[in-house]
């Protein structure tokens, strides 16, 4: 990261943290929505970006993680505990999931995480005594106001985002990532000049897996209510991709402004055509795909007015 | 002499195809032995038997007293055994440079990225590649990927390096100058195999010389003998034109 690089992120980093001053909640609620997302996205880009797995099973951890603080919560244990117990138990199934499924490759991986997350909430949903079933899970209420509540969630997906950027700036900085990087250009390579491939994919999962289900546990206490098709939702594995192949796959701040474009996107189109809200957003993320293939980030305005000069 | 390296009695089968049959050698500290055979020989096969690509159905392999057969390639490289693919196998998007840390900085275990970098750009020079350090694997020639392919390998901080015919696809003044650079890699003291189906390489090259055909050793000897050898030449140009040779030699 160069010192421009860091001087902007920080700029960013405290006006977002400046926004609940707006005293909006409509704003505070979609910044929220945002930090969740972009840490999604983060959490996908440890084993999707940098190790080029495609996993199609973050909902899975989402909806683990979620059921996990919730389940605990609604027993009367304290918020923290909650979403830490939730960050554990992600992290021990990707462990868990990561050792069986990181055998495969290729398509086989990506079908076989997308299964999970049905399974899941099959699971989930049979589990009537602990998980509410299909009738759902109530969370405690607070007994907060509603700016209090809004505020008090934004700081806490705050934190996390910027807990889960921490963590892929070291990861990107260090021998693990090099070693990621190597897996995803070549895996057989990979494993002749020295690397453990199959560790390394696992502890990429797990990162994954943690983060995932601290954002699933957070948002539980924050809607205050959960039920398996909510959290299970497909859409949580499904757009972090997006958000990240929109950004910048492997990359630092890819997954966070791919999360940003994709919601405000989302957010223009919606308000303005109702009815095609959805064919019409996935038009125009085709098109910014096609034309940027290596992700937002990629964009370099001095590069693009060189080719359009010497066009 | 204690052996760097020995087979015993090592098979391994794909399905119903015996790819190596039983073969037995040792390799010692300091040779450059040549591993020729006529193509579907084999010789890919036991080096991936060696690396643990393909572990052994069967048969031990021995390194330095430690048995390696069951381990996996990510170990046994960390044991100082290295190889070229045949195929090159380098990391496209990644710059030259990178490739070659890569070897350094797991292989040979090297946890400093400003070391690693270094001693990468160490061996870049080696193989006169510094040049080009920063540019992506992928936009090298291939006789320049070859280089960098034995560049990562010695990164890696080897005593045995295998060489899968690094020599395919190289025009003769490319031939000449690989050949200058396994020949200032063995003056470091490093082991090394070179895998050829071309004799004429190996025999410049090698002291020694081992045959493999259809899966089985048929000759393991000194260079010169080799290439007299009846059941060498049979392998190579068949059975007629052995017989002629052995008629003309008496």
């Amino acid at each position: 990261m160069s010192r421009l690089q860091l001087a902007i992120a920080i700029v960013i980093a405290l006006a977002v943290l400046a926004m609940p001053l707006l005293g909006n909640n409509y704003i505070l609620r979609l910044a929220t929505i945002m930090l969740m997302y972009a840490t999604l996205a983060m959490a996908w880009n440890f084993i999707g970006g940098f190790a080029g797995y495609p996993s199609f099973g973050l909902a899975a951890f989402f909806g683990l993680g979620a059921y996990a603080g919730a389940v605990l919560q609604s027993r009367g244990l304290p918020i923290p505990l909650a979403w830490i117990f939730a960050a554990i138990v992600g992290t021990l199934f990707a462990l868990l999931l990561g050792a069986i499924l990181l055998r495969l490759r290729g398509h086989a991986f990506a079908i076989a995480t997308l299964v999970v997350t049905e399974v899941l909430r099959e699971l989930t949903n049979g589990w009537t005594s602990v998980t509410g079933g299909g009738m759902g899970l109530n969370l405690p209420f607070f007994g907060w106001s509603p700016s209090a509540l809004a505020e008090f969630f934004f700081y806490a997906m705050f934190a996390l985002a910027a807990v889960t950027f921490g963590a892929s700036y070291i990861v990107a900085h260090s021998r693990f990532g090099f070693g990621l990087t190597c897996i995803k250009q070549n895996e057989d390579a990979a494993n002749i000049v020295g690397i453990n491939t199959t560790r390394y994919k696992i502890y990429a999962f797990s990162l994954s897996g943690g983060f995932a289900a601290i954002a699933g546990a957070i948002y539980a206490s924050w809607t205050g209510y959960i039920e398996p098709t909510d959290v299970y939702d497909v859409l949580f594995s499904i757009k972090p991709i997006l958000m990240t192949l929109l950004g910048g796959m492997g990359t630092l701040f890819g997954p966070i402004i791919g999360a940003v474009a994709f919601l405000v996107l989302d957010e223009l189109v919606w308000r303005n055509l109702l009815e095609l809200h959805t064919g019409v957003l996935g038009l125009l993320i085709v098109i910014l795909i096609l034309f940027l293939p290596a992700g937002l980030s990629s964009f370099n305005l001095r590069n693009y007015w060189r080719k359009a000069a010497t066009a | 002499m204690s052996a760097l390296l020995e087979l015993k009695n090592v098979s391994r089968s794909f399905g119903g195809v015996h790819a190596i049959r039983n073969v037995s050698l040792t390799l010692q500290p300091g040779q450059i032995v040549g591993l020729i055979g006529p193509n579907g020989a084999g010789k890919s096969t036991l080096v991936n038997i060696i690396t643990g690509v393909h572990p052994a159905t069967s048969g031990m392999v021995v390194h330095k007293d430690e048995r390696i057969e069951r381990l996996k390639p990510f170990q046994i490289s960390a044991r100082g055994i290295a190889r070229t693919f045949q195929v090159v196998q380098p990391f496209p998007s990644m710059t030259v440079i990178e490739n070659v840390m890569a070897g350094a900085m797991f292989a040979a275990n090297i946890r400093s990225m400003d070391e690693a970098r270094s001693v990468a750009m160490e061996h870049l020079t080696f193989t006169g590649l510094a040049a080009m350090a920063d540019r992506p694997a992928e936009q090298l020639t291939l006789a320049n990927r070859k280089r960098l392919e034995l560049a990562k390998s010695l990164a890696m901080n080897p005593h045995i390096l295998m060489l899968d015919e690094v020599n395919a696809g190289l025009n003769a003044s490319e031939v000449e100058q690989a050949l200058d650079l396994i020949r200032a890699i063995a003056a470091r003291g490093i082991s090394i195999v070179i895998i050829e189906h071309l004799l004429k390489v190996v025999t410049g090259l090698c002291s020694r010389i081992i045959v493999l055909h259809h899966g089985e050793l048929i000759a393991d000897d000194p260079a010169a003998d080799v290439i007299k050898d009846p059941r060498v030449i049979e392998a190579y140009l068949g059975s007629k034109f052995a017989q002629r040779q052995m008629v003309r030699h008496g």
